[in-house]
């Protein structure tokens, strides 16, 4: 792994977060995509989930490419998130509002990249919101106040290009400044 | 005057003894003129009426940021005049600070009870006969719905008696009773604009069935949209301020340049000329932000060593010229303006 490209942006989040389309919604190429199909409790979420990694690139005009990846859904394959990281650009989260808790997903992948999110950056995404009302915006910022923590979080359908861009946007003005 | 509106009065910078003074006066107007006001906070310039000490680093501070629909009795320094400003030399005395409060919050109650009840504000009140005093101006919309969330008040708002939107300051909703109505809004000067105080049931009967919108997003648009050329009252040029939460765009309409600032005071605090300097937009772009995100209370104030840099730790680091560049490339790339 130690190989893998430096001009990076990480996507992570939850199973059923959407990681995956939004990778898609911006790349020049289709994901390659690591699927298989879910067991236990996955399997009420989704048919299929990426057990490694969801990949693709943006190509720039000078030809850098700039690397999307995706991390594994399921917090067993955590081990991954430290080797795919590793001199990223900044972090997407992805949280899925229809999980039954979805502040504590917060919560867990704030703590759990928080290192990564110190050396760079972040920008929340709160997908699937018209589908369950679990937790407003508001909550979430509500939340991130209580953690003492000012980051971008924005209301989006992971399967739009424009909602995506508006993120990457969000987080190129937070790496930038 | 229970049924009347309460006059606010922010006293700022004003040391120990100044304070000792206003109170007393406050006292004496009360028990014998029959004029109650709230006296606030020393760290709140949201009154009516700010008593500003201009010898003081904080009233030299906050002075410049106070709003234009503010009464200021400036207390010392060197003489200043323009509207709604009054002077008074010091050394500050009971008799003299008491003649000068009782003729400014006489005029000014009468316009303070006129906005809340009247369906049309009436031409503003003026001001005691000073050389220096101009007419008190007619409260502007975004300084109406502040009042409205911060107090609870439920107002109908009009232009010519044509009543436009209805806002709950209580619930932090609002609701349009014409199509377009809160651009009609936007676009009239405060003396066109024209409030009423209604009753809950009021406002539950005529919204029924209309979209409620956040009143929040109201507040935004509004201060968006008035652009203004000074920043808000109790934060000045130099007023270090911090970032409660990232503004929900979501819901107020993105622009890159309010995500520039947004990030430069997510990193830490800054004062309205450090954000210029950092962030390299306009100074009306930063006014435009630092008024649309205290209008939402999203805003703390800091006191002066609050914008110290080596005093806060940067949520993440800056990133390399190497870097900026390749993001740069990154924006350009995905059509999204620089970032």
């Amino acid at each position: 792994m130690n190989g893998m490209a430096q001009e990076k942006i990480i996507f992570t989040g939850p199973v059923g977060a959407g990681k995956t389309s939004a990778i898609a919604a911006i790349s020049d190429v289709p994901p390659v995509r690591t699927d298989v199909a879910c067991r236990g409790e996955e399997r009420a979420i989704k048919d299929t989930t990426t057990v490694a990694m969801d990949y693709s690139y943006i190509q720039l005009d000078d030809g850098r490419r700039v690397h999307l990846y995706g991390t594994p859904g399921q917090a067993r394959f955590d081990f991954m998130w430290e080797l795919l990281t590793r001199n990223g650009l900044g972090l997407v989260l992805l949280i899925n509002n229809d999980h039954p808790e979805p502040l504590r997903q917060l919560d867990f992948y704030l703590d759990a990249f928080a290192d990564f999110i110190r050396q760079t950056g972040v920008v929340i995404g709160v997908t699937r919101m018209g589908i369950a009302d679990r937790a407003r915006l508001d909550d979430y910022q509500a939340r991130l106040f209580e953690r003492g923590q000012v980051y971008p979080v924005f209301e989006i359908d992971g399967r739009s290009g424009d909602d995506v861009r508006i993120l990457v946007q969000a987080l190129l003005a937070v790496l930038t400044i | 005057m229970s049924n009347e509106a309460e006059l606010r009065i922010s006293p700022v910078g004003l040391d120990a003894t100044g304070h000792k003074v206003l109170q007393v006066v406050l006292a004496l107007l009360g028990d014998e003129d029959g004029i109650r006001c709230a006296l606030l906070d020393a760290d709140d310039a949201s009154g009516h009426l700010v008593i500003v000490d201009m010898d003081s680093q904080q009233g030299r501070s906050v002075f410049p940021g106070l709003s234009s629909g503010q009464v200021k009795l400036l207390l010392g320094g060197p003489p200043a005049s323009g509207r709604n400003i009054v002077s008074l030399a010091k050394p500050v005395h009971v008799n003299a600070l008491r003649d000068m409060l009782l003729k400014i919050c006489r005029r000014m109650q009468v316009q303070l009870d006129a906005s809340l009840h009247d369906l049309k504000a009436p031409a503003a009140a003026p001001m005691p006969a000073t050389d220096d005093t101009a007419p008190a101006a007619a409260p502007d919309l975004l300084t109406i719905l502040s009042n409205a969330r911060r107090e609870g008040s439920v107002l109908a708002l009009a232009i010519d008696g044509d009543e436009l939107v209805l806002v709950n300051g209580a619930t932090r909703a609002f609701a349009a009773l014409r199509e377009g109505a809160e651009e009609r809004l936007f676009a009239v000067g405060p003396e066109q604009l024209a409030c009423r105080q209604i009753d809950e049931a009021d406002f539950e009967s005529r919204t029924h069935g209309r979209t409620l919108g956040a009143l929040d997003n109201l507040l935004w648009q509004c201060a968006v949209h008035a652009e203004p050329d000074r920043l808000p009252a109790g934060i000045g040029d130099e007023t270090p301020v911090r970032l409660k939460a990232w503004p929900n765009f979501t819901r107020q309409g993105f622009r890159n340049d309010y995500f520039r600032i947004a990030a430069a005071l997510a990193r830490q605090p800054a004062s309205c000329a450090q954000l210029v300097e950092t962030t390299g937009l306009d100074r009306r772009s930063v006014v435009g932000f630092i008024t649309a995100c205290n209008a939402v209370g999203l805003l703390v104030a800091l006191p002066p060593e609050g914008a110290d840099p080596e005093k806060v730790t940067p949520l993440h680091k800056a990133a390399t010229p190497e870097r900026r560049g390749l993001l740069a490339r990154l924006a350009q790339r995905l059509g999204l303006a620089q970032a």
